[in-house]
């Protein structure tokens, strides 16, 4: 085995002259500037602060223990399980992106198939950091793994509790995996392009000595369509496992037959919401409009809509069904979520989650990158208050009144959640910084020229399946 | 690391040819050039892209890789791992119960098999990716070619090695310039780069490895040996609280303990108890002969006294009171010293007791050794409870009421039961053939069409007709009949319904793949009000009053019956006819708008009447799924008027995207049997459609799932009651039937691509999957009617014949004009189309 060679033979990296050449160009100098844009300073400085807000939170939550939380017996998830449920959600759109539309041959993903895969895993992070603190004891989640030991304590493997052990690690490993084996051509790019030792070497050792060779790419593609097809049920399972923590239980509001695809499906437009609001000023700052286009703003808007009416039909399903069912229970808890003491958070989730994005039948809005930031960040809103309310509305009114309660959250309720928001948008703008945003290789891949033969459409005009595709030039 | 072993060519000498690379400027060069060299019977050479270049396998010869196979056998060594583990752990190792169920109870471990089995595939399918490609590899000879660089960016590049045996420097580089490079140029032997790791690199990598063993030596020192230190804290762990113990000592009283004992004469609040003849059974310091007062010896006193004395006092005095229950006999055996024989309670010194002793004795406070509340308790309180509550609220672990088995199904063979398809061909019709520039292909199904009605439509009645006649002969007023034709129905609202959604969905997404299958949809689609007909066997009894099938129908049934009159604002016979037209009119106004706008293409090819349906196709589909989950709740969920499942109209919706596409794919066999379609859809569109059903086999096993391990985990009585009837005697194995045959062995039939390539396959899967959506709408209605399932002719009858009204009725729509759109703008790029 050769030793990695820290040997360049170039002096600049070598410049194209070509469609492929200017996909290149456009992604790499993001990662290859000295410096980037002011705006990117700001944004960084702010999200560290929030970041340093969200890990002095946490810190005092575990030093004091969680009672700094506002959680209190009924309500005993409040924000922690809510939060957690929402940024797993958020993830659930880059999968989606980087798998199953992959799977459905939309190209268009390519745009933003990489960036939304990066928002994937870091979601995942900032979820996984509320459940491990709301343990109480976050020193010892190896109780919930199957690790052997002297007193025979295996973890409850019948628990929908441990099942999110068992899903949220396996999506987390598997969007990393997703993720990284499709950075790998890039990160050759980046190698080959490097100007200085430094960069050489660490993408050199990323790109683990990709060359594209087509032997390569063959078994390459092969992976890629697998970890695809692997990844489709995956994220279908996560958020369905996720909804078993509720469903399973016999609490009104919860037990009910339709939460596993219902919470895919707010998983997903929850998710995307949170796509748009990052690839509105992720274009704007980086100058990626070429590659994210207004025509992709507007088809992740048409999902938009149809998602919050999957969540809307859900919505339905659930009153229409808690009065056919006669089951009186069931019944209350659903006036009581539209009337009670709670009203107000549900119709803020109703009215961000299914009358908002409804705004999108309009073309006019659906293709003004203003207004689906906007409608973007309402559904990131909307999305948060329907796990708010699932959880606080049910618990906090189950079948005895005198057992019934009020959740109020503290200050430090508020800066954990808002302090993960630190932690994601560090994550993500260090990424912007330095990985490919855009997955060059697929985007090439994509564009007209690439077409080698067989039905390949005349030179220079390109058919409309390609044009639809072409991105980048 | 440093820059010493930078290059330096000159200090070693030439270093020798390690091959030819040869640049070239677009995909096409490339893949040209490969074909090149690949018939010239070179081995040793690759091809270099940025990106994958469409068609090269084929050019450079590259053989399927074998890493589907590798991930297959990892997933499933994860599923053997997740079941071993569970079961191991919480099924042997240490059973636990858990919430009544048994101890090895398979739907509570489906999530963790299925997260263990994409887990190990997903992490293999990367490893054997990097291993089969021979990955990581640091350092290669063409890093030092500067015009390689470009390989990951715009450049394509062929490499021929010198080790090839076909390979001659003079000769190869000829037969390179015949595929017109941009440039030629040798690549020498990397001499440079050093292939031992640095020594730095492995005395660090030494390093870390003993470093990071001592915490694990440490731990295991410290399991193995005593100390008199205590333990570290380094995490405090609630270990040292704030707080008194109750037997520790503590400096704030004077006599230096923790527990305080109550001040003298202190009365908790509600806690006086002043009636003595109440609470100790005493009456002027005499033990009472009678009751007191405030407590009623009546009947239901007498009931619960009973049932208190079987649970509290038989284990020691017996059924009889005789002193001989089952722990009394057992300390016998043990012939303990310790032990106090239960008294007779039949003894005249019992009977003769006074009232107050007896229940003063019983509640702990005599010097007698009768204390349930003690000894069942292990509390002795210092006042009693009175007669009326128990001695004592001990929780007694409730009897475990009987429960569901584990779900699941059976495999057993399921006969296949075909759609009458015609199969033998005929000649072709040579006034079928319509040209579609650039290509021709016969599109009309001409005098077939009106031969395959008259023989569907004939079977039809033929069918429906004996089925009826069936069904009178039963003697039960239809009632059996009618169910059996229910499920029948079910199938062909699957049908007729999935094809619906089918042509909505591809106008939804503008697909350019299906637009020559489009109009074999919409065709189908058409069937709507026909089937609205059809339907009228399930709705007119219904208007009636007659509860043949449902029960809500029946005003009589009705009154009384709580839950169905807290329905019956939405079951009841007026409102149901009201949604009946409602759902198959909009189904026949938008079938009928599709096919008709689609026709219209045909002849005006007018660019406007696409975006036009796809424009309907949102809205409609809001429409279409609101009335298919309403049509599934009023025809199939409320046979079972009492069972209510959120889910149920996905459940059914699964069916119809499972019914199209083995609609679609058998339809078009056929017709291409008949020479029709025969170049317009290829095996692609086949492979297309059958991932679909794949897909689609894995989603319903998804919402089945789901709705069924909820349902079974919460354990509601009212909605339990649903999956009993079905998980027990003959329906338990239909249920095995449906989980084996409607997922397990179609997910492994399916799973390979040869399979869905393959026409024989494809159909044999197709027949396969139908039949098993019948045996799901089979199992979904007839347990309401038969406790065993007991399959009719009649039922069989009914499925023939519905199933061959429905190709009659299409037969009769594909006579009439072409059979795919021809002159949509998509057409080429449909006929064109190729997977990955």
């Amino acid at each position: 085995m050769a030793a990695i060679s820290d040997h360049n033979p170039f002096v600049t990296p070598p410049v194209g002259d070509n469609a492929f050449a200017r996909i290149t160009d456009n992604v790499s100098r993001i990662a290859e500037i000295e410096r980037p844009p002011r705006a990117w300073y700001i944004a960084f400085a702010c999200a560290l602060t929030i970041l340093t807000v969200f890990l002095g939170s946490i810190s005092w939550a575990v030093w004091t223990g969680i009672g700094v939380w506002g959680n209190m017996m009924p309500v005993a998830w409040g924000f922690p399980i809510v939060n957690f449920v929402f940024w797993i959600g958020i993830g659930h759109a880059g999968t989606l992106i980087s798998a199953i539309l992959f799977l459905l041959r939309q190209s268009w993903r390519t745009a933003i198939n990489r960036f939304a895969e990066a928002m994937t895993i870091f979601a995942v992070m900032c979820a996984g950091v509320f459940p491990g603190i709301h343990i109480g004891r976050p020193w010892l989640p190896y109780y919930m793994m199957p690790i052997p030991n002297q007193m025979d304590m295996w973890p409850q493997f019948r628990s929908p509790l441990e099942w999110d052990i068992f899903a949220v690690s396996t999506y987390a490993t598997i969007s990393i995996v997703f993720w990284y084996m499709g950075m790998i051509p890039d990160f050759a790019t980046f190698r080959d392009r490097a100007t200085t030792f430094g960069r050489r070497f660490g993408y050199g050792l990323v790109a683990m000595g990709w060359r594209g060779s087509s032997r390569q790419w063959h078994r390459y593609e092969r992976a890629y369509l697998i970890l695809a097809a692997l990844a489709t049920p995956l994220v279908l399972s996560v958020h369905s496992v996720v909804s078993f923590d509720f469903a399973t239980a016999q609490l009104p509001g919860w037990h009910t037959t339709i939460f596993p695809p219902y919470f895919v499906a707010g998983a997903i437009f929850g998710g995307f919401g949170m796509v748009v609001t990052l690839a509105v000023p992720a274009r704007q700052f980086f100058g990626l409009k070429r590659i994210i286009q207004i025509k992709h703003l507007e088809l992740m808007n048409k999902v938009l809509i149809a998602t919050s009416l999957l969540v809307g039909y859900a919505y339905g399903m659930e009153f229409f069904i808690a009065w056919y069912s006669g089951n009186s229970y069931e019944g209350f808890t659903f006036i009581n979520r539209a009337f009670g003491p709670y009203a107000w958070a549900y119709w803020a989730m109703i009215s961000c989650n299914v009358l908002f994005p409804q705004l999108h039948w309009f073309k006019a809005i659906r293709t003004s990158p203003v207004a689906t930031l906007l409608i973007g960040m309402l559904i990131n809103v909307g999305m948060w208050f329907e796990r708010f309310v699932i959880i606080c509305t049910s618990l906090a009114r189950d079948f005895l009144p005198s057992s019934w309660g009020y959740f109020i959250p503290t200050k430090f309720d508020y800066l954990t959640l808002g302090g993960s928001f630190g932690l994601f948008f560090t994550l993500f703008l260090l990424f912007c910084r330095y990985l490919p945003m855009v997955a060059m290789a697929e985007v090439k891949a994509f564009h007209p020229a690439a077409h080698a033969h067989g039905h390949a459409p005349p030179d220079g005009k390109p058919g409309e399946h390609h044009a639809h595709a072409a991105a980048g030039v | 690391m440093s820059h010493e072993t930078a290059p330096s060519e000159s200090e070693t000498g030439p270093a020798p040819l390690h091959g030819l690379l040869a640049e070239y400027k677009t995909p096409s060069d490339i893949v040209s050039a490969s074909r090149t060299i690949r018939d010239a019977g070179f081995s040793r050479w690759d091809t270099f892209t940025p990106f994958p270049v469409h068609g090269i396998d084929k050019a450079m010869g590259i053989r399927m890789t074998i890493l589907p196979w590798i991930v297959l056998g990892a997933g499933l060594s994860g599923l053997a791992t997740a079941i071993l583990l569970q079961w191991w752990t919480n099924g042997y190792d240490y059973p636990w119960l858990i919430s009544g169920k048994p101890i090895w109870s398979i739907p509570a471990n489906v999530p963790i098999m299925f997260e263990l089995t994409v887990l190990f595939a997903g992490v293999t399918t990367f490893i054997a990716m990097l291993v089969l490609n021979n990955l990581p590899f640091p350092s290669h000879p063409l890093d030092f070619v500067r015009r390689f660089g470009r390989s990951t960016d715009d450049r394509f590049f062929l490499f021929i090695e010198a080790a090839d045996p076909k390979f001659d420097e003079a000769d190869t580089k000829v037969l390179i310039d015949t595929t017109h490079p941009l440039a030629v140029e040798s690549v020498f032997e990397d001499r440079a780069t050093s292939d031992k790791l640095p020594t730095g690199i492995i005395y660090a990598l030494v390093i870390v490895t003993v470093a990071s063993a001592v915490p694990f030596a440490l731990a295991a020192k410290a399991r193995y040996t005593k100390s008199r230190s205590p333990r570290i804290h380094i995490i405090q762990d609630m270990d040292f609280q704030p707080k008194y113990k109750a037997q520790r000592e503590n400096p704030v009283f004077p006599d230096g303990r923790s527990t305080r004992v109550p001040d003298p004469e202190t009365v908790a609040v509600g806690e006086l108890r002043e009636d003595d003849h109440y609470w100790r059974g005493q009456d002027h310091a005499a033990f009472a002969r009678t009751f007191p007062p405030t407590f009623r010896t009546d009947e239901a006193a007498m009931q619960r006294g009973q049932q208190r004395f079987g649970i509290y006092c038989t284990p020691c005095h017996g059924f009889g009171g005789e002193g001989n229950g089952m722990v009394a006999k057992r300390a016998d055996e043990l012939a303990q010293g310790t032990w106090t024989p239960p008294s007779n309670l039949t003894d005249a010194r019992i009977r003769d007791m006074p009232v107050g002793e007896i229940f003063n004795t019983i509640a702990g406070r005599s010097s007698s050794t009768c204390a349930p509340s003690s000894a069942v308790t292990r509390r002795r309180s210092p006042i009693s409870s009175p007669p009326s509550a128990p001695v004592c609220e001990t929780t007694m672990a409730t009897a475990k009421k009987p429960k569901k088995s584990p779900a699941g199904a059976k495999s057993g063979a399921s006969e296949a039961k075909h759609e009458p398809a015609p199969k033998k061909s005929v000649p072709e019709d040579a006034a079928a053939r319509v040209d579609v520039p650039g290509f021709s292909d016969s599109i009309r199904l001409g005098n077939e069409a009106g031969a395959l009605f008259v023989k569907a439509a004939g079977v039809a009645v033929i069918c429906l007709g004996a089925s009826v006649g069936l069904g009178a002969s039963a003697g039960d007023g239809f009632r059996r009949w009618s169910h059996g034709y229910l499920a029948a129905f079910g199938v062909a609202l699957a049908i007729t319904a999935g094809s619906l959604f089918w042509v909505t969905l591809q106008n939804l997404v503008n697909a350019r793949w299906s637009i020559v299958v489009r109009r074999v949809g919409e065709v189908f689609a058409a069937n709507a009000p026909l089937l609205g007909v059809l339907s009228l066997p399930l709705v007119v009894p219904v208007l009636m009053g007659q509860p043949l099938i449902y029960v809500w129908a029946d005003k009589a049934k009705v009154a009384g019956d709580h839950l169905l009159e807290h329905k019956a604002g939405y079951l009841n016979p007026g409102f149901f006819l009201v949604r009946m037209l409602v759902y198959f009119g909009f189904w026949t106004w938008l079938s009928r708008f599709y096919l008709g706008r689609s026709r219209r293409q045909d002849e005006t090819g007018g660019p406007e009447i696409a975006p036009s349906m796809a424009r309907v196709s949102g809205p409609a589909m809001i429409l279409f799924g609101l009335t298919v989950t309403f049509c599934a709740f009023d025809l199939l969920m409320s046979v079972d008027p009492r069972w209510f499942s959120t889910m149920f109209g996905v459940y059914f919706f699964a069916s119809c995207v499972l019914s199209v596409h083995v609609t679609l794919i058998l339809a078009l066999m056929w017709l291409q049997q008949k020479g029709r379609l025969a170049k317009s859809v290829t095996t692609e569109h086949y492979h297309d459609l059958g991932k679909m059903l794949f897909a689609f086999t894995i989603f319903w096993a998804y919402i089945g799932f789901s709705q069924f391990m909820l349902i079974w985990y919460a354990n509601i009585p009212e909605e339990t009651a649903w999956f009993k009837q079905r998980f027990f005697g003959g329906w338990g194995n239909v249920s095995w039937t449906l989980l084996f045959g409607h997922f397990v062995i179609p997910f492994f039939g399916l799973l390979s691509r040869h399979i869905k390539r393959n026409k024989t396959t494809l159909a044999f899967w197709c027949f396969w999957m139908i039949a098993m959506v019948y045996i799901d709408m089979y199992w979904l209605v007839l347990p309401a009617i038969d406790v065993e399932p007991n399959v009719q002719l009649m039922d069989v009858l009914a499925l023939v014949g519905l199933l061959s009204a429905l190709v009659a009725g299409a037969a009769r729509e594909m006579g009439k004009k072409n059979l795919i759109p021809t002159k949509d703008p998509r057409l080429e790029q449909s006929l064109a189309f190729e997977n990955l």
